[in-house]
């Protein structure tokens, strides 16, 4: 009787949240602007040709690089729009979906989510500035804030999930050689968590494309060993940004299969990217509470 | 007669088996009755508890459920319980069944409310004071937050003497630095020039450095609130008013408004008193210690609450209570709560005169509009505003957690919050679904799918865009575009108003006085509209109690309506409160096994030990048996002799066993037993249980112990039967 009431809610009843910050825990929300130095090679990637069996092993300095253009990928520190769409099935439950538009400004590491679709949800949104995570509700006009400390929800998330991708500071890779990923090459590499670092899953398997370098399949385990959720990220996008004097590279299409649920699977689509500079008065709880008026 | 004589003699010949076999007997009899007589106290009071509180004494629920209902909760903690889309039709047919007196709609479900720190609290008057133009009310809260940021500052600030700040944290010299930033005199002669932008720092910077508030988690039921108050006997009102018939609305029940709502300090001081008239001494428990280290420890509780007036006026009050001359508020607080025995009623009585009045006793007032938030069934978060009409209680449950766990919440919010998909909304979901062009892929065809054939990797080249144009507003905008009314953004299933929008009651927005105007009409709207009977009988719902006329056998009415609902093809499955009430009502059914058994047991013992010791007293009287067979006497004689001896030891020991279970059941009845704790509570539907005993416990008991006492003798009647004559003089020999 003495257990967290919110906790027995069914899994359904709490996903929306889960789904949000999920959002960012792939790394969909901080995901990365690319670094200048690998615009070269993925520029290459666009005349890649699938099936050609090029690619070698990584050395230990290679695999080094790889992992840090991953997390790479995941940082940035410009401003940026863009849409998204998250459709999650469950089995013997309504699909639960959400359209959504995240804005983002990493110089001083501000997000705002802002709900669109369906009717219902349309003016709610999530407001990130420094520690606070503000929650909003037009039906109620009410401003809420979460603190680092607290659970979100009831869910397991936490503000940590926001935080940008540390692989390479986080997990000593080892590389797996190569495995064809349909009819793709991909770099096979295993990552255990450091000695004395806390994370949610312990052990990830990724799949790193040979041409691109960019993750296509990713599986994370519990410490008890136990594949937890099997993700693929098989579209990307790539623009180049005249304020970062960069390439910017976005995953079009996430897909993740629950392993634990199986039958549970969540789809999320990433549409409509914008790098121009956001109004300086956007990350505010007053312009935000404008859109719903 | 010549049979109970012997009877008789032959108990006395042998004490020591008779002082077995009856002390079993008088055991077996006494447990029997007194066991009975609690029983069905207990059964009786939970029925009044149970019935009287939340479930009627019938309980209806979709036979689509793939939970059972529990009211009180399950050990599964299921909770899919399905739902009912024909209540009115169901409500009619029921009440026009000769034994039903109502049907009332329910459906329980938990909601969250979340209270910000004291800071929030105070930006939010401050956000208020500044929309109005309240300039006097604005330096009152100015001067306030003031006075915090001074006392974070010093706090801060211990730390420096720990440890050395150059090594200390990035984030604790940013929040030092944040901290003298807005303790200055600068900052505050600055705040008129932008006040949003002084207040969003405040509230991003130096708010979560306060005290973290509780979320807070409450269990309602939702129901049709008239009808609830009309119908359970044990429901009042007290503090504030019921909800007006047909209108939204909270009540709080009071024993959950107190232990969640308020101020914690006050609270703990409110149950140390309990425990102290309950005869409790602060010298000898550990929970009074406990709840007094906690005040003295969590002092600031007190001090962030206070102004620079009040801090002043609880200065004086507690210098002069402790006869002392400390000026440190925070270290007199502390010494106050350092309660003992002696000083606790007058420190009491201190608080609540002089400290109370300045502080925010309740986080939601009576009257207020409460903002709660829950996550719907169809998977969307949704909030709502209610106003708190009042608290209530069930009478005599009032300490009871179980029962006093449930607040009410009227019909139509619940249906709100639970946010039933409707076809519109199916639809529309069906629709976003459709025009995302996603595919359904099935996890083994994942890789397939996505990597080989006609799909794989793809990366898609974007032109170049220049940062000096502005993105952002104009989009959002379009994607908010489409509907605009304020209805299309109301909670799933909310029956809104003809000019609804949505109400701000909390910061809204620092522009927003438009917003604000038109969100206080739809405020309005919604919580003063008088729904019909039929718009709240026509809605979903989840269960319904069905309450019976006075004298109506429970079985028999269970089984006519779930005929007359099967009949009618209403697809509801009828229980009994035992069995609508989750654990509670197994509960009763575990000690029944357990009293059951421990008869058992005992009555075994006493079978058997008895049949040893008459077998043992056969053979003794194998010589005297054979003369009574030589002198004429029947083997009928001879059994009936027996059993006369059992009923004898039955009835004597069983009697001494009955008239002490009477005698000690009359003594709790007069004192009554007392429930130690809450469960205990709602079990004896009040503080103590009265047990009594009934005629049929007796007949119960004396058949019981008859047909023992009978059991045990009939073997050894047998073996006596069989005695001869000659048997008898051969043993003579």
């Amino acid at each position: 009787m003495n257990a967290s009431p919110i906790m027995r809610l069914p899994l359904t009843r709490r996903l929306p949240v889960t789904l949000t910050l999920g959002l960012a825990s792939l790394g969909v929300l901080p995901w990365g602007l690319m670094q200048s130095a690998y615009a070269d090679d993925a520029v290459k990637e666009t005349e890649e040709k699938p099936g050609e069996a090029t690619a070698k092993p990584w050395t230990p300095e290679e695999l080094k690089a790889a992992i840090k253009v991953v997390d790479d990928r995941q940082r940035n520190s410009g401003d940026y729009k863009t849409q998204v769409y998250i459709e999650r099935k469950e089995k013997s439950k309504n699909d639960v979906v959400l359209e959504a538009l995240i804005y983002r400004r990493d110089t001083d590491d501000k997000l705002m989510i802002l709900f669109s679709n369906p009717k219902s949800e349309k003016g709610k949104g999530y407001l990130r500035i420094d520690k606070n995570l503000w929650m909003y509700d037009p039906a109620v006009g009410k401003w809420e804030r979460r603190t680092e400390r607290e659970r979100i929800g009831g869910t397991d998330s936490r503000r940590a999930d926001f935080d940008e991708s540390r692989l390479s500071e986080e997990f000593d890779p080892t590389d797996n050689g190569i495995e064809k990923l349909g009819k793709f090459e991909a770099h096979k590499v295993t990552l255990n968590v450091k000695k004395g670092v806390d994370v949610a899953y312990p052990k990830i398997i990724m799949w790193i494309s040979a041409g691109s370098g960019n993750t296509l399949k990713k599986q994370e385990y519990a410490a008890s060993g136990k594949l937890m959720r099997t993700s693929y990220t098989p579209k990307w996008a790539k623009r180049f940004s005249e304020s970062k004097k960069a390439d910017v590279w976005t995953p079009k299409e996430i897909r993740i299969f629950d392993e634990v649920e199986k039958g549970n699977s969540t789809v999320i689509l990433l549409k409509e990217m914008d790098l121009r500079t956001l109004p300086a008065n956007l990350f505010t709880k007053a312009w935000l509470e404008s859109q719903s008026r | 007669m010549i049979l109970f004589r012997i009877a008789l003699r032959n108990l006395a010949s042998h004490k020591l088996k008779s002082f077995i076999v009856g002390g079993l007997l008088a055991f077996g009899t006494f447990l029997l009755m007194v066991g009975q007589a609690l029983l069905g106290s207990l059964d009786q009071s939970m029925a009044r508890s149970v019935t009287g509180s939340l479930s009627g004494q019938l309980q209806a629920y979709s036979t689509g459920a793939k939970d059972k209902l529990a009211l009180f909760g399950d050990m599964n903690g299921g909770s899919d319980i399905g739902t009912i889309n024909n209540f009115k039709q169901i409500r009619q047919l029921l009440e026009a069944q000769p034994e039903v007196q109502a049907v009332v709609p329910q459906g329980m479900d938990v909601a969250m409310v979340y209270g910000g720190n004291i800071i929030d609290v105070k930006l939010e008057a401050l956000r208020a004071a500044e929309k109005t133009g309240d300039r006097a009310r604005s330096q009152v809260v100015r001067a306030h937050i003031r006075r915090i940021i001074a006392l974070l500052a010093q706090d801060m600030a211990k730390i420096g003497e720990v440890t050395d700040l150059a090594h200390a944290s990035t984030e604790t010299r940013q929040s030092l630095a944040d901290l003298q930033n807005c303790g200055a005199d600068t900052f505050w002669q600055n705040f008129d020039r932008d006040p949003l932008a002084a207040m969003e720092f405040l509230e991003n910077k130096i708010a979560p450095l306060a005290l973290n508030a509780d979320m807070l988690f409450f269990r309602y039921m939702g129901t049709d609130t008239a009808r609830f108050a009309k119908e359970f006997e044990l429901f009042e009102i007290v503090d504030g008013t019921a909800i007006p018939p047909g209108q939204r609305g909270f009540l709080f029940n009071k024993l959950n408004y107190e232990d969640m709502v308020k101020h914690k300090t006050a609270r703990r001081l409110d149950k140390m008193k309990d425990r102290l008239a309950d005869g409790y001494k602060i010298a000898a428990d550990d929970d009074l210690k406990a709840w007094i280290k906690l005040n003295k420890d969590q002092y600031k509780d007190v001090s962030y609450q206070l102004d620079d007036v009040a801090a002043a006026q609880v200065r004086g009050a507690l210098q002069q209570a402790l006869a002392s001359k400390e000026e440190n508020l925070d270290k007199l607080i502390s010494q106050f709560m350092d309660m003992d025995d002696q000083n606790f009623s007058t420190r009491y009585e201190t608080f609540y005169k002089s400290v109370a009045p300045h502080l925010m006793l309740y986080s939601v007032k009576v009257g207020d509009i409460m903002t709660i938030k829950s996550f719907t069934s169809s998977g969307y978060p949704t909030s709502v505003n209610v106003k708190i009409y009042g608290t209530f209680r069930f009478r005599s449950l009032d300490k009871s957690t179980l029962a006093g766990g449930v607040n009410v919440m009227d019909l139509m919010t619940y249906r709100d919050l639970y946010g039933f998909l409707s076809a519109d909304k199916k639809q529309e979901i069906d629709a976003l679904e459709k025009a995302s062009g996603v595919k359904e892929i099935k996890r083994e065809d994942a890789e397939a799918e996505l990597f080989g054939g006609g799909a794989g990797e793809e990366v898609v080249e974007v032109g170049t865009v220049t940062p000096t144009d502005q993105a952002g507003a104009v989009t959002a905008a379009e994607a908010l575009a489409g509907d605009p009314s304020p209805a299309a953004q109301a909670p799933v299933g909310l029956a809104v108003s003809p000019s609804p929008s949505a109400p701000s009651v909390a910061s809204g927005g620092p522009s927003s006085a438009q917003s604000k105007s038109k969100t206080r009409r739809w405020s309005d709207d919604i919580a003063n509209r008088v729904y019909s009977q039929d718009e709240i009988d026509s809605g979903v719902v989840r269960h319904m109690a069905i309450i019976l006329k006075k004298g109506t056998d429970e079985r028999k009415a269970l089984a006519h309506l779930q005929s007359v609902a099967d009949a009618a093809g209403l697809k509801i499955t009828v229980v009994d409160w035992r069995v609508a009430s989750g654990f509670i009502g197994d509960f009763l059914w575990v000690i029944y096994t357990v009293l059951a058994t421990a008869l058992l047991i005992i009555f075994i013992v006493a079978v058997i030990v008895m049949n040893n010791s008459m077998v043992m007293a056969t053979l003794e009287r194998t010589k005297e048996i054979g003369t009574m067979r030589a002198i004429g006497a029947q083997k009928t004689m001879i059994l009936q002799m027996f059993l006369a001896e059992a009923v004898v030891t039955a009835g004597v020991f069983g009697g001494l066993g009955a008239l002490l279970a009477v005698a000690l059941v009359a003594r709790l009845h007069a004192v009554g037993l007392p429930a130690m704790n809450d469960v205990l509570v709602f079990l004896f539907a009040g503080p103590r249980l009265y047990p009594v005993i009934s005629p049929m416990h007796f007949l119960i008991s004396g058949m019981l112990v008859a047909l023992v006492a009978l059991i045990s003798t009939l073997y050894p009647a047998w073996l006596a039967m069989r005695v001869t004559p000659l048997e008898a003089m051969q043993d003579a020999e």
